[in-house]
């Protein structure tokens, strides 16, 4: 939900400030000209913060804050100052009226922004469809390091994804590329000079737009000092060299909350298919079941009314597996779908294992496995 | 307390015109009496007045296209954007707000305690202002890429100070 903003001023001008330093933050502005207005706007749109100036006609700035903080249902919405106004006294009656934090006009935007940022978390606008990216989207990974090799080796290591690999040999050049464009991950080497890798990730946590940036270290597996260092910090979590890719990608994957239902579900000719990979494992069945309900609603939804489980590529099989298609096999029947299967012979192997699957019936082809999904509806 | 607003005046001018607009200014040295040379453009004068132990008012002259220039960099508009004089009136209002808001933060600073009014304006190509029991007054040059402008400061004395 958006972050909603009161700005108190009697000058247009300055309200149109505020307007346009919130703007690449998921906000709603609202605007009143006098503390009257403010109390108004207040009790109606309930802000997360109140940004108010002090002089103002009507009612001043300071009037509205001792109204508002002697009114049960507003007094813990959070007000920061922004006003010419910063005489001591001045400043002691608001700070014990409950002013949340203090800007002196004239006024640097960022600062602004950085004072409510400290209240309210402000999230860049378009987080929330970033949360909705898919795996196969062009991820931007900001690696720094200031050894060339590892972003190369990184590279090479995730060149089966679209993932963008940008890469920054200082920190220096690493903040100034996230003020840019900030990256979906980063990646911080812990061995840069002058434990500047740790300096880095403060950085970041305190930047408002990058805050919310997944960090990972990287790190030499036998250096635990600096891992648990790491932790300590708060980074999102280590990696550990020599990387595991196919770790590093699930890690990516999850942290970023990556939609990969695509690569396991598709709606084909008129059936909803569900396609398992050549190798299979936990992680992956996990993975399918995470979708599994939500998928096959949307099929029933949208009209479709039969399933085929694809598990011809399927090289090698075991109970997870067999234990997967029992839970898909029931699935379809509460939500009153038909189903059929396409088979390889690592699984029709494996099934006839067990008393449930022995006599489960592969098809080997999606053509034939179709007919029979229409010969079932034409004898029902 | 002039004098203290004289030291005041180009600091807070300088800091308010680069902080807000990222717009150099420079005070051009003039006489002490010198007046507000008049060249027939549309003038717009913002005032904010302090009240307290000290009291007086600061004017900024400015003419009319510069007032739309500076405007249009306080608010990152095009000159057809800030077309309207409410807008202009407003932002150089709150230009003369921040000026004079920052002298009163230092006035208080070193003890003399005063309160400012809400920013005001006048638009016109032939007035001028006749204070009425005011003790000294100030006239200030400013100069910047796009022109001239001028500040005025009249000040009263507390004389029971």
């Amino acid at each position: 939900m958006a972050t909603k903003i009161l700005t108190v001023d009697d000058s247009k001008t300055i309200r149109l400030i505020v307007i346009r330093a919130f703007k690449e933050f998921d906000c709603m502005i609202f605007e009143a000209s006098n503390g009257v207005e403010g109390l108004a706007a207040a009790s109606r749109e309930k802000p997360d913060v109140i940004i108010l100036d002090y002089t103002m006609p009507m009612m001043d700035g300071g009037e509205m804050l001792a109204k508002l903080k002697s009114n049960p249902d507003l007094k813990s919405i959070p007000v920061v100052m922004l006003t010419a106004e910063a005489g001591r006294e001045t400043v002691f009656k608001l700070a014990k009226l409950g002013v949340r934090d203090y800007c002196v006009k004239p006024f640097r935007e960022e600062v602004v922004v950085e004072k409510v940022s400290r209240i309210v978390n402000l999230r860049p606008k378009g987080e929330t469809a970033a949360k909705q990216k898919r795996y196969d989207d062009p991820l931007s990974i900001l690696v720094v390091d200031d050894k060339p090799a590892i972003p190369e080796q990184i590279r090479a290591g995730l060149a089966d994804t679209k993932w963008v690999i940008e890469e920054r040999g200082q920190t220096g050049q690493a903040v100034d590329s996230c003020t840019q464009k900030v990256p979906d991950v980063v990646l911080i080497s812990l061995t840069l000079p002058e434990d500047s890798g740790y300096t880095l990730f403060q950085i970041l946590r305190a930047g408002v737009k990058t805050k919310n940036v997944p960090v990972f270290a990287l790190s030499v597996k036998t250096a635990v000092d600096e891992q648990a260092r790491a932790q300590q910090l708060g980074f999102t979590g280590v990696i550990t060299k020599p990387i595991d890719f196919a770790d590093l990608k699930l890690r990516i994957t999850r942290t970023l909350a990556l939609d990969t239902s695509y690569k396991y579900f598709e709606q084909k000719d008129g059936v909803m298919v569900l396609r398992l990979p050549p190798t299979f494992s936990q992680s992956i069945a996990n993975e399918i079941n995470t979708y599994l309900r939500v998928k096959l609603a949307e099929a029933v939804d949208a009209g479709l009314d039969s399933l085929i489980i694809d598990f011809s590529e399927v090289k090698s099989a075991d109970v997870t597996l067999i234990k997967l298609g029992l839970s898909v096999v029931q699935l379809c029947k509460e939500l009153s779908m038909k189903h059929s299967t396409i088979g390889s012979e690592a699984v029709s192997q494996e099934c006839k294992h067990y008393e449930e699957t022995k006599d489960w019936r592969f098809f080997t082809s999606f053509k034939e496995a179709v007919d029979s999904l229409n010969s079932k509806a034409l004898a029902a | 307390m002039m004098k203290d607003l004289e030291a005041l005046f180009t600091p807070a001018v300088t800091e308010v015109f680069t902080m807000m607009l990222n717009y150099p200014v420079v005070e051009v040295k003039m006489g002490a009496n010198d007046a507000i040379p008049k060249n027939g453009e549309l003038q717009l004068a913002s005032a904010v007045g302090f009240v307290g132990e000290f009291t007086g008012v600061v004017y900024l002259h400015v003419g009319v296209g510069l007032a739309r220039k500076f405007t249009c960099r306080l608010l990152h508009m095009t000159e057809q954007e800030a077309e309207s004089d409410e807008i202009v009136n407003d932002a150089m209002g709150e230009i003369a707000n921040m000026v004079i808001g920052y002298i009163k933060s230092r006035l208080c600073e070193s003890g003399i305690t005063c309160a400012i009014t809400i920013p005001s304006i006048v638009r016109g190509s032939h007035f001028t202002i006749e204070p009425v029991g005011i003790d000294a007054r100030r006239v200030f040059l400013l100069q910047c890429d796009d022109g001239q402008f001028w500040a005025e400061a009249l000040a009263k004395e507390d004389k029971s100070k």
